[in-house]
């Protein structure tokens, strides 16, 4: 079985790159990162991932613009939002909540984040 | 002799005529009245003030020359001084009010007996217008009472300076309490957006230890289940402190206050069993609804059953009440906040939470509401959950207050105004 291609967009260096290390022990995933979202658009343009992971606090570009590009881009690729915000309707708009193809809280707990991730993929093959 | 004796009555005539100038250029009025009460003799004063002419002065008797007036009222003929002097009293003395000569005037009319012989009874009347004493009496009386008056006016404006300037001082905390939770709240939102990465980077480098250290170090285990439960503590706080600065827009609706209440109590349903507490629910009949976000009031809601709660650790009663309020049968703070921000006529709800638990000492109850007060053990409280409840119950134009009385415990009373509109 072919690991699964995971970009992994967030301003926070060190977070990307315990992400990376705990998604990668599984041995299922393939992880890429990017540090912002110009950053993120331009690797998710230049290579096919099967799943995005984007912060939505970030300085620059936030992450609902980065969703909505994504999803212009490339419409089947599974996109999970990850913010402080989570719970909070007011800071991502219900309409952005709408087109991820997940949420999850930070700090992000890894058992969670594998949960969310599965989810997200399942859902995209499907649709 | 008949010369001398001449001289002699000459002398007596000049005499009297003096006196008579004289008498007639004092300022009272003299009348002579024989026993009826006819005029026998006057001065010129007296002339001047019945104000007629000789022919119709001399004879007449003074009860119509001068009739008097007292508080207004005609005097009766025997309450005259006159008759009061013919009639035993040897001197009567009365001030009366007299309209015969045009304006009125106040006279003081003093009558005395007088018996030259058994036969002869006669009366001597001396008449003065106190006119101008009188009112410069009532004027002097007129100050002395508008000064006493404008004494009280004084102290009444006193008074009402100080309420306004308490008024002042109160709306003043508000502001200032409303800007320094303002502040706090900037501030909370920004640290809690610092430390959340951070807090993100170390439970991702436990869950990537947790891989490297294997079940078989049991040791290390811990350790790392230990940073992981510290990291979950210190991520609860910045939760906590990112739901009290988040101005979160209410959404009200028209709720039924008692389901928002039973409702926020379902949520704690477990913990009452587990501490053995008993809960007494006493709600009004027939409240109108009130428009509430019921999603923000049930959290206020949380955070008073759960101090209960907590104040109730071997066990207790928990009451909730629902009741309407008027403005004036509600704590002072509450009804000094209702008069500032409920419209003219309002009505309002009453929700009371009461416990039997450890209570609050006197000096702590106003502190209770501040951020980050809190008597709980670290990891328990971060003493917001009242600061929020206030925050999100002045939202509402209402207001939140705590009555405790140390260990016998705590009420916490929640006013709010019905709305018969929906706001904004
Ligand atoms: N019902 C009560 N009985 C006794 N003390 C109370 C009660 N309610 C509040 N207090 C006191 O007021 C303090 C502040 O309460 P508050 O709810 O703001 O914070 P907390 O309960 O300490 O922490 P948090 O609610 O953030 O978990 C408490 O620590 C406690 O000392
Ligand atoms: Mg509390």
């Amino acid at each position: 079985m072919t690991k699964k291609r995971i970009l992994l967009i967030d301003d926070e260096r060190d977070l990307c790159l315990v992400m990376k290390l705990n998604l990668e022990r599984t041995g299922t995933y393939d992880v890429a990162v990017a540090y912002s979202g110009p950053e993120g658009l331009e690797r998710a343009e230049a290579e096919l991932f099967d799943l995005i992971i984007t912060d939505f606090n970030m300085p620059g570009m936030d992450g609902g613009v980065v969703l909505r590009s994504l999803k212009a881009m490339r419409p089947q690729a599974p996109v999970v939002l990850c913010s402080v915000y989570h719970d909070d309707v007011t800071a991502i708009t219900a309409a952005v909540q709408r087109e991820a193809d997940g949420l999850i809280n930070k700090p992000i707990d890894h058992a969670q984040l594998l949960r969310t991730i599965e989810q997200a993929l399942a859902n995209g093959t499907e649709g | 002799m008949a010369g001398a004796a001449l001289t002699g009555v000459d002398d007596l005539r000049t005499k009297l005529g003096k006196l008579e100038v004289a008498l007639s250029a004092i300022v009272d009025a003299l009348v002579w009245l024989d026993g009826d009460g006819r005029v026998q003799w006057y001065n010129a004063p007296f002339r001047r003030l019945v104000d007629r002419l000789d022919a119709a002065v001399l004879g007449a008797r003074l009860v119509d020359l001068l009739p008097l007036e007292d508080g207004g009222k005609p005097l009766p003929p025997h309450a005259h001084p006159i008759h009061l002097a013919l009639n035993g009293r040897p001197n009567a003395i009365g001030s009366y009010e007299y309209r015969g000569g045009g304006q009125p005037v106040v006279l003081e009319v003093f009558a005395a007996r007088v018996q030259f012989s058994r036969q002869e009874l006669s009366t001597v009347v001396a008449i003065r217008d106190i006119t101008e004493r009188r009112r410069a009496e009532e004027k002097e009386q007129r100050l002395a009472a508008e000064a006493a008056d404008s004494a009280v006016a004084a102290r009444k404006r006193a008074a009402e300076l100080d309420t306004a300037y308490k008024e002042l001082k109160n709306t003043q905390a508000m502001l200032v309490h409303a800007e320094k939770m303002a502040a706090i709240g900037q501030l909370a939102s920004g640290v809690a957006h610092e430390v959340k990465n951070p807090l993100g980077i170390i439970l991702q480098g436990v869950d990537y230890l947790e891989g490297r250290v294997g079940p078989e170090d049991a040791e290390g285990f811990e350790v790392l289940r230990m940073i992981k439960e510290a990291v979950m503590r210190s991520d609860r706080i910045v939760r906590d402190l990112l739901n009290f600065s988040r101005q979160r827009p209410l959404e009200p609706k028209p709720c039924d206050i008692a389901q928002v209440i039973r409702d926020s109590l379902g949520l704690v349903e477990k913990q009452l069993a587990l501490q053995n507490i008993a809960v007494r629910q006493a709600f009004a009949d027939g409240l109108p609804p009130v428009v509430i976000d019921e999603n923000q009031m049930k959290q206020v809601f949380i955070n008073v059953i759960l101090n209960a709660l907590q104040a109730m650790p071997k066990g207790g009663e928990l009451t909730l009440r629902t009741a309407a309020a008027a403005p004036e049968s509600l704590p002072v703070e509450l009804a000094r906040r209702a008069l500032m921000t409920w419209r003219p006529g309002e009505a309002a709800v009453r929700c009371d939470v009461a416990d039997t638990g450890v209570g609050i000492p006197a000096d702590q109850v106003q502190k209770a509401f501040e951020p980050f007060f809190t008597t709980k053990p670290a990891g328990q409280g971060t003493g917001l959950g009242l600061a929020i409840s206030r925050s999100i119950v002045e939202k509402h134009r209402g207001g939140i207050s705590l009555a405790s009385h140390e260990g016998r415990g705590t009420t916490v009373t929640i006013v709010l105004p019905i709305v018969h509109e929906v706001p904004g």
